[in-house]
């Protein structure tokens, strides 16, 4: 079968399944038209309808994304839920009415699910519920009430509108070009109005507005993206909400995060005149990823509204009682500007207001002429003007530099020459001295962000005034990609913005990139725009942008080919090659595809061996040979070739015995070995051998508990400690000794506490405390449930679960209390209480 | 993801993100008594996911994309996790995998998974889009409407390659070959 077959067998099969099952029958005569092979091909298909049902059903209730689909509430607030009208984006919506019978009018109630909103919703409904309030308008459907459920989703309850969204209003009716603008203007009336009363849309769309059986557009959820979206205060650091929008409606700005304002709703309106008037939207957005659909709304320029009317189908012009033709002509010229305008790129060519944009419609269907004049030539001046503005400044600093050297004496020269270099030489120690000094600080990746920042401004500016220097530009590169790595760069401690990351990244790696074409023999530069390549590529992969990620890998290793190439058996060269190889499989691992990942990071692996044949003294090619087997041993592990996996980690193992057992004080080597023998136990528990997996994480622990005692301050170690004494107690659970099980896990939840209760101590290893406890409390249930075991002793030990259930509860509560919780985490709290519940005796 | 930091055990880094953290938060979900409790296992699965994946630090800016990719990464997990399932009985180590990979009692759909995955890749060539459709609604649980959000697409379209991609599949995996 091909494509096309298919196409019609589909076209064919979608009708059949829309139809009533006495019609069928009928419906298939029309729809194959005689094609005897077609219907015997459909009907080989109908056959399966049932068990589809069945059987291949969505595995998630419609409607759930990111929380199981709800039962209906009987009541939100103090409404009675009646039914629900429909599931969008943010949540659901309910019809309801007042259940204290105060009166009897209907209204919409809109439940927020999607994890936008938190408690601090109420509060800024509060807060805004003055302006809100305000918002008195014919066209805009009030919002009457707001809060929080009991289970804290937030919800707003607004005026109920009974209608149409304004696209299928108008095609419904069959409303011409003139009639589509006039009901256009009374949306413009409502969102001016709404604008004059300070307050923005920010997600207009053709959805949020209903168009009432009179014929009255109104618009919905005026004032949510105000609620919801307002400061959102230090959790945007870690977490980072979906802002409102709609992707296909939000303009430029927008989706490059910058402040909302009139002129976007300007933009959003645009688009909605747009595809109202020619059946279609101005750009079609890629459904990749997200920087391209950010870089199609910011770049891609709309097809003339005519040109689009022009290749509208058919069925489309009919809806307004025309041919494509037609339509096109009909949009021609003075629409079509007016329609630019609107969509402008750059927000000061818009229109400044509503109301300017409104005007504009009116002069046209009065016939008189309009403001909006072929908007190409303004925005080229204004692309013109914005690029002079940002070359005026650097343009007067360069005079003044030529004047000011110009006009000074030798001695002048001298001291300013002086200058540069201590600026130079304290923008350098604050950056790359300073920061390494207190980046083992907890808590202090703010500062190094300032820091690092400040001190890359100061590297700038001399770069700037330095010209070409080679030395400076380089340490600028070095400075963006430090700046990146405080901004984002996952597996250190960073700020979370991934996307400013991946930006600076990509200016460090075009700096360095650039400068290496230059010296292309200049080994540092080399390996400095290698390391880049690869972060970048790393970068783009954190931000889900897979794709690009890839590109720059397969960038990183076809340069490190070259090298290899043109210097054959160089052992550098080889060990990039090795780690170029490595990026590109990470970046399918990061996307879970291990088999693509698997024979990259076999080839890696064979380079690092290559490197240490020619160097076997060099301890650091033996470390990343070592890691190398270790990463890919991981990969067999997870694909469930557990030979392969366990052959691998024996020979990391063998060379990181010899490294340790070469310098016995070398405790880094200790912790690698230590992670050698913990993976081999994970191994041998997979493999069911639970004798061998105990004796491994003994082994860990020994060499672990010598490392946390030659450095006591050492967390990492102290954490590996604790984390081998749970992995004991969890084999021993395996092997059926619970005793001992019980045991180790509680040795292990006190060296968790005593982490958890330095005063420096981060959430995550608060949370390990708790999830130690639950460890606890679940092998205790397990014991309970042993055949043979006596009434009393179970009751004990399910009650003695119970009181580990509520201790691990309490952690997270404390740690919400002082709300330093991610919001994924809430539920724990909530389960964990069920759980300690659920052991209650009388429940049994 | 931050497993290719040198000092750090592999596995210790890769597995808990996709599996140990997945099972706890499933078990968890599962044997806690929740009012909204009609839940099909794997749902179970789905929701531990989406709540894992959205608290990585990553400035997901489109819920659109969000949905788009961690229906591609769980599609990718099943899949992962039936294929290693099958490699590890092959060498003989089926029961300690199935006794202690809660992820299979979780994940219980009642098609093979791997047959479906590999019957999917057929339609994917034969008509992307409808494949794509498929993966959202089947393998990220999306509905109707967020599908069409993601494929910028209308809901009745999704509707209509959905209702038609299902017998497809079904043909292909039981339906003599063609």
């Amino acid at each position: 079968m091909d494509s096309k077959r298919w196409g019609e067998i589909k076209a064919v099969l979608a009708g059949v399944l829309e139809t009533d099952p006495q019609e069928r029958p009928a419906t298939l005569d029309r729809l194959c038209n005689h094609d005897a092979e077609l219907r015997r091909e459909v009907e080989a298909l109908l056959v399966y309808e049932h068990k589809a049902d069945r059987v291949l059903n969505t595995v998630v209730a419609p409607g759930a994304s990111l929380r199981a689909e709800p039962p209906l509430p009987q009541t939100i607030g103090q409404y009675r839920v009646l039914r629900e009208l429909g599931h969008g984006g943010m949540g659901v919506v309910y019809l309801g009415e007042r259940a204290d019978g105060q009166y009897r009018k209907q209204a919409a109630i809109k439940l927020i699910t999607s994890g936008r909103g938190d408690s601090g919703s109420e509060r800024r409904f509060r807060r805004e519920r003055q302006i809100l309030a305000q918002l008195e308008h014919n066209g805009i459907a009030r919002l009457l009430d707001g809060g929080t459920t009991a289970e804290g989703q937030p919800y707003f309850v607004m005026e109920y509108v009974e209608g149409l969204p304004l696209v299928s209003y108008c095609d419904g009716e069959r409303l011409g070009t003139a009639a589509r603008i006039r009901l256009f203007l009374e949306v413009c009336d409502a969102v001016a109005y709404a604008h004059r009363q300070l307050i923005v849309h920010r997600d207009l769309k053709p959805g949020n507005i209903l168009v009432s059986k009179d014929g009255t557009p109104k618009l919905l959820d005026f004032g949510l993206g105000h609620v919801l979206d307002a400061e959102s205060g230090e959790e945007e650091i870690t977490l980072t909400a979906f802002p409102l929008m709609t992707p296909a409606y939000a303009s430029p700005e927008q989706v490059r995060g910058e402040p909302y304002t009139v002129a976007s709703d300007v933009y959003s309106l645009g688009v909605i005149l747009y595809e109202l008037l020619s059946g279609r939207r101005p750009y079609k957005l890629p459904t990749g990823s997200y920087l391209e659909m950010a870089r199609a709304v910011s770049e891609e320029e709309p097809l003339p509204l005519s040109q689009a009317a022009a290749q509208t189908p058919a069925e489309e012009a009919e809806k307004r009682g025309l041919t494509p033709i037609q339509l096109g002509r009909q949009l021609a010229g003075d629409l079509e500007r007016i329609a630019a305008k609107a969509l402008a790129k750059d927000a000061r060519v818009r229109y400044h207001d509503v109301g300017g944009f409104a005007a504009d419609l009116g002069r046209y269907l009065d016939g008189r002429p309009v403001l909006a004049r072929p908007a190409t030539l303004r925005y080229r001046a204004a692309k013109l003007l914005r690029r002079h503005k940002v070359a005026a400044p650097a343009v007067a600093l360069a005079a003044m530099l030529i004047v000011g050297f110009a006009g000074a004496t030798w001695w002048e020269a001298r001291r300013a020459e002086r200058r540069f270099q201590e600026v130079r030489g304290l923008a350098h120690s604050v950056m790359f001295e300073l920061h390494d000094a207190i980046a083992k600080l907890p808590g202090s990746t703010a500062a190094r962000a300032l820091l690092v920042r400040r001190a890359l401004d100061y590297l700038q500016n001399l770069a700037r005034e330095a010209g070409n220097n080679a030395d400076l530009e380089r340490d600028v590169a070095l400075g963006y990609e430090r700046v990146a790595i405080v901004q984002g760069y996952p597996g250190e401690s960073n700020l979370g913005h991934v996307s400013t990351a991946t930006e600076n990244f990509q200016k460090a790696e075009e700096i360095l990139g650039r400068l290496r074409a230059r010296s292309p023999s200049n080994q540092s530069l080399v390996k400095d725009h290698q390391r880049l390549l690869n972060e970048l590529a790393s970068s783009y992969g954190s931000s889900g942008n897979f794709q690009k990620a890839r590109e720059i890998a397969r960038k990183s290793l076809a340069s490190a080919e070259a090298i290899v190439r043109s210097a054959p058996g160089d052992a550098f060269a080889l060990g990039d090659l090795s780690a170029a190889t490595a990026a590109l499989a990470d970046t399918y691992t990061d996307e879970a595809q291990y088999e693509q990942a698997i024979p990259l990071r076999e080839k890696s692996m064979q380079l690092a061996r290559r490197v240490v044949d020619s160097k076997p003294d060099d301890v650091e090619a033996a470390r990343n040979l070592a890691l190398a087997e270790k990463r890919l041993g991981a990969l067999y592990g997870v694909t469930g070739r557990l030979q392969d996996c366990r052959r691998e980690y024996e020979l990391a193992r063998e060379i990181d015995e010899k490294r340790s057992a070469a310098n016995p004080t070398n405790m880094p080597a200790k912790l690698d070995l230590s992670y050698d023998y913990s993976d081999l136990g994970w191994v041998a528990g997979r493999m069911g051998n639970f004798d061998d997996s105990l004796a491994s994480h003994r082994r860990a622990l020994a060499l672990r508990e010598e490392a946390a005692k030659a450095d006591p301050n050492d967390v990492r170690a102290a954490t590996a400690v604790a984390s081998s004494t749970g992995r004991i107690g969890k084999t021993l659970r395996s092997k059926g000794d619970f005793p001992g099980a019980i045991a180790a896990l509680q040795d292990s939840a006190a060296r968790y506490e005593k982490l958890a209760n330095r005063p420096s101590a981060d959430g995550q290893s608060v949370r390990e405390w708790a999830e130690a406890r639950v460890d606890i409390a679940e092998t205790l249930v397990a014991m309970s449930d042993r055949k043979g075991t006596p009434a009393a002793q179970r009751q004990a030990l399910r009650a003695q679960a119970a009181d580990d259930y509520r201790k691990a509860r309490d952690i997270y509560q404390g740690l919400k209390d002082r709300g330093v919780l991610p919001k994924v985490y809430f539920n724990h709290i909530g389960d964990l209480q069920a759980l300690a519940d659920g052991l209650k005796p009388a429940a049994r | 993801m931050n497993w290719r930091n040198g000092d750090k055990s592999a596995l210790d880094e890769m597995t808990p993100v996709l599996y140990d953290e997945l099972r706890r938060m499933a078990r968890r979900l599962l044997s806690a008594e929740r009012p909204d409790h009609t839940l099909q296992p794997t749902a179970l699965v789905h929701e531990a996911y989406l709540r894992l994946i959205s608290q990585r630090a990553v400035d997901w800016k489109n819920r659109a994309h969000f949905l788009g990719v961690a229906a591609t990464m769980m599609r990718r997990i099943l899949i992962n996790h039936a294929k290693a399932a099958q490699a590890a009985k092959r060498e003989g180590y089926a029961a300690a995998i199935s006794l202690e990979d809660a992820l299979g009692v979780f994940t219980n759909p009642q098609v093979d998974l791997l047959d479906l995955d590999h019957t999917l890749d057929k339609l994917s060539e034969l008509d992307p889009q409808q494949g794509k459709v498929v993966e959202l609604r089947y393998f990220g649980g999306l509905s109707i409407e967020e599908t069409a959000e993601v494929l910028g697409i209308s809901p009745a379209t999704v509707k209509r390659e959905w209702g038609t991609a299902r017998l497809w599949l079904l043909q292909q995996m039981e339906g003599p070959a063609a």
